[in-house]
């Protein structure tokens, strides 16, 4: 988290589409129509950073200077629109079977954008869809994570080598026959299965170590 | 004190280069007593220190248990001036005395060898050193990781000082000397490095590091409601009667401590295990009321 | 970096044995050191080779228990200093009394009753009795690979609840008593990394709330600054 969280960087460009409330001249760019205005009700995706300030800024008099003194009546320059990660077809899908759920093909980045999300709306109903979710996961992560049996003979003849050690990994990973699930996680889940693992691992390492 | 001690190590000094047998005599009680004035000076140390009773163990489990909290708390914690002090104190006399004794022990192999055989000789020696390692190294973790948050934190840590009218006194409270001085480097180099390398090339208006204004904050700050593991252990000094904090319910005790932001409750009983946001329980550990494991 | 990545917010299975090596242990010395020290004190001025043994002091210990030692005369000392003697030839070490075939049953008996707690095993037994299995295998009266047996069980069934407790993860605290630092340790970071985030889900909801939508949709980026700013301003008091 913080300025520098590159992965809160890459959460904040994932597209969300956009509705544009005004007609604005000069903006047609953006739809490939340079020169030209942007229409009323026209859709777009704009990145989530773009479409947030758009979303509160409104059509104003004066001038928009970031002050953002939202009168009652001006209307902004974009109404967001549900992204398709949040869609009804992917909350139904949740709601069925939150493990066997594709969330990285989704978005990579789909719980750190959820939290966005969550927080621009007010969105409790979200919030808690997303908390079952998390949590249903997070036992399956942990269940993968926890599972080194196989891999600790190999690794006890080779500790000391953290390169190695690396590599072992990886190839559990690949060997695991249930390594499809790995293949669905999001990049906050893939950090919480990599942190656990080394940590189990470590554990085991140590108390099979002689 | 520190005079005193120095003078005892140069005792001990001419003791070991003493050949003749009367001078080697006498110069051993004073060894004895040096010893002694040793132990005393420690004690002493304490004194004027306010705390009533110190002990050498004591000092040493504390030490784990500042190591500890600092490994895993998300903040950089005070430094433990006093306690660093004396530890670091004993730590190069034991490194002066165990060089003293390995060159006697030489010495005396030469003189007599009739004594004990080696071992039995050696021994005491190996444990001094074996000991002189493991604190050595619960001291070199410990720095290395208030070093590692001194770096995340650096930005943060100038805005305190900065917030406190630019006097070092609060950082100093925070800080070692030395981790002062790391801290300022450590800053230059990175502002260097950040300026050189792509800030004199932006406008000015865009050249800050450390801009609070915008959506995201610039400076890194320690994420206070980082989940921790927590013992609570009750008051430092046992003494549970005279913690107001502490509340009595049949047969335990426990501190009540509010998550703010669920607007819940939470009784720690002491002697049990928690996971918790570590701004929950922050005062409880300052007071060291709670552990860190 | 000044710590190792893999070393910042948790200890290696390694730092965990060296904090439960501190720990005190009883032993039967298997010689006799304390008169020795006794006779040279009273004696100073008649012995010439002492001056070396009364110089021994340690630094973590306010006595030097090598100098306190009567052979079979059980006396208490830090596990490492224990380890190192035994290792000499020169103690036995006395096995805790929970480390036997009998005790151990009892703590299965428990684990298994009780679906929802923990026995009050010792906070470091995993790592004890792994380092007694190794290093003193010889002070044991039961069979050592029986105790080992049940040492595994344990740790099995405890894994069992420890998996079954995971589903209670939520945004506030758990509670996790009786667990011992080495299934902390690795528990760590998959609790630590998913209750974070679940406060973040949580905190998320929860903004909207207490600011109004211009001011919610400014800070959505971390739900914690906020407050980070304002702990910020307390520690500097």
């Amino acid at each position: 988290m913080g300025y520098y969280d590159i992965d809160d960087v890459l959460t904040d460009a994932c597209e969300i589409p956009c509705k544009f409330k005004h007609d604005i001249p000069g903006l047609g760019y953006l739809e490939n129509n340079p020169g030209k205005p942007i229409r009323n009700n026209s859709k777009l995706l704009l990145p989530l950073w773009l479409a947030r300030i758009l979303a509160i800024v409104g059509e104003d008099p004066v001038q928009e200077d970031g002050t953002m003194l939202d009168d009652a009546e001006s209307i902004p320059f974009v109404e967001l629109m549900t992204p398709d990660a949040f869609s009804a077809k992917v909350i139904n899908a949740i709601k069925a079977d939150p493990v066997s759920l594709d969330v990285h093909s989704i978005s990579p980045h789909f719980f750190a954008l959820a939290i966005k999300w969550i927080a621009l709306f007010n969105d409790k109903e979200l919030a808690a869809i997303v908390t079952e979710l998390m949590l249903q996961r997070a036992q399956e992560i942990n269940n993968h994570a926890s599972s080194v049996t196989i891999d600790v003979k190999r690794q006890i003849d080779i500790t000391g080598d953290n390169s190695t050690v690396y590599s072992t990994n990886a190839g559990n990973l690949g060997n695991n026959n249930n390594s499809t699930f790995l293949l669905t996680l999001d990049e906050f889940e893939k950090r919480v299965y990599k942190q656990a693992h080394e940590s189990y691992k470590d554990a085991k390492r140590w108390m099979y170590h002689k | 004190m520190d005079v005193n001690i120095d003078d005892i190590l140069a005792e001990l000094d001419q003791d070991t280069t003493a050949v003749d047998y009367k001078v080697d005599a006498s110069s051993s009680q004073n060894a004895i007593n040096s010893t002694n004035d040793q132990t005393v000076l420690n004690s002493s140390l304490t004194n004027t220190k306010i705390q009533p009773t110190i002990s050498l163990e004591k000092d040493y489990k504390l030490l784990l248990r500042h190591w500890q909290n600092e490994r895993f708390s998300p903040e950089l914690l005070p430094y433990p001036h006093l306690l660093m002090e004396r530890l670091l104190r004993r730590v190069s006399t034991q490194i002066e005395s165990i060089e003293l004794i390995s060159m006697n022990l030489i010495d005396n192999d030469n003189v007599d060898t009739s004594k004990n055989g080696n071992n039995l000789n050696m021994l005491p020696l190996l444990v001094m050193e074996a000991e002189l390692e493991r604190v050595k190294f619960v001291i070199r973790s410990f720095i290395r990781c208030r070093l590692s948050k001194i770096d995340k934190f650096s930005l943060y840590l100038r805005t305190i000082r900065d917030n406190e009218g630019g006097n070092d006194r609060s950082i100093n409270g925070l800080l070692s000397e030395s981790e002062v001085v790391y801290h300022q480097k450590h800053f230059n180099i990175l502002l260097k490095i950040f300026n050189n390398s792509i800030l004199q090339h932006l406008p000015s208006e865009l050249q800050a590091i450390n801009d609070t204004e915008g959506s995201v904050n610039m400076i890194d700050a320690p994420d206070w409601d980082k989940f921790v593991f927590v013992l609570v252990t009750g008051p430092p000094n046992s003494n549970f009667s005279e913690d107001p904090l502490l509340i009595k319910s049949q047969d335990k005790f426990y501190y009540n401590v509010t998550v703010e932001e669920l607007n819940e409750d939470i009784e720690l009983t002491v002697g049990s295990i928690y996971v918790l946001r570590y701004s929950v329980i922050k005062t409880l550990l300052t007071d060291g009321k709670v552990q860190l494991i | 970096m000044a710590l190792p990545a893999h070393l910042q917010e948790t200890f290696s299975s390694e730092e965990v044995r060296f904090l439960v090596e501190n720990e005190p242990i009883k032993i039967f010395p298997r010689i006799t050191t304390k008169t020795m020290a006794r006779t040279t004190s009273n004696n100073t001025k008649s012995h010439t080779n002492n001056d070396s043994s009364t110089r021994h002091t340690l630094i973590t210990m306010n006595k030097f228990p090598l100098n306190e030692m009567i052979a079979m005369k059980s006396m208490e000392v830090s596990l490492w200093l224990a380890l190192l003697l035994k290792q000499q030839n020169k103690c036995n070490i006395i096995i805790p009394e929970w480390l036997t075939v009998n005790s151990l049953d009892r703590y299965v008996k428990y684990e298994t009753k009780y679906s929802d707690r923990f026995s009050s095993l010792p906070w470091n037994w995993l790592v004890l009795s792994k380092i007694l299995f190794e290093k003193a295998y010889d002070d044991f009266n039961d069979p050592v690979n029986e105790l080992r047996q049940r040492i595994q069980d344990l740790r099995e069934l405890r894994q069992v609840k420890v998996l079954k407790g995971l589903s209670y993860l939520n945004e506030s605290h758990l509670q996790l008593d009786n667990l011992s630092l080495t299934e902390i340790n690795e528990l760590r970071p998959f609790i630590v990394g998913t209750m974070n985030k679940l406060r973040e889900v949580h905190s998320a909801s929860l903004d909207h709330t207490e600011t109004n939508e211009g001011e919610n949709l400014n800070i959505d980026e971390d739900a914690s600054f906020g407050s980070a700013n304002y702990d910020g301003s307390r520690m500097v008091t």
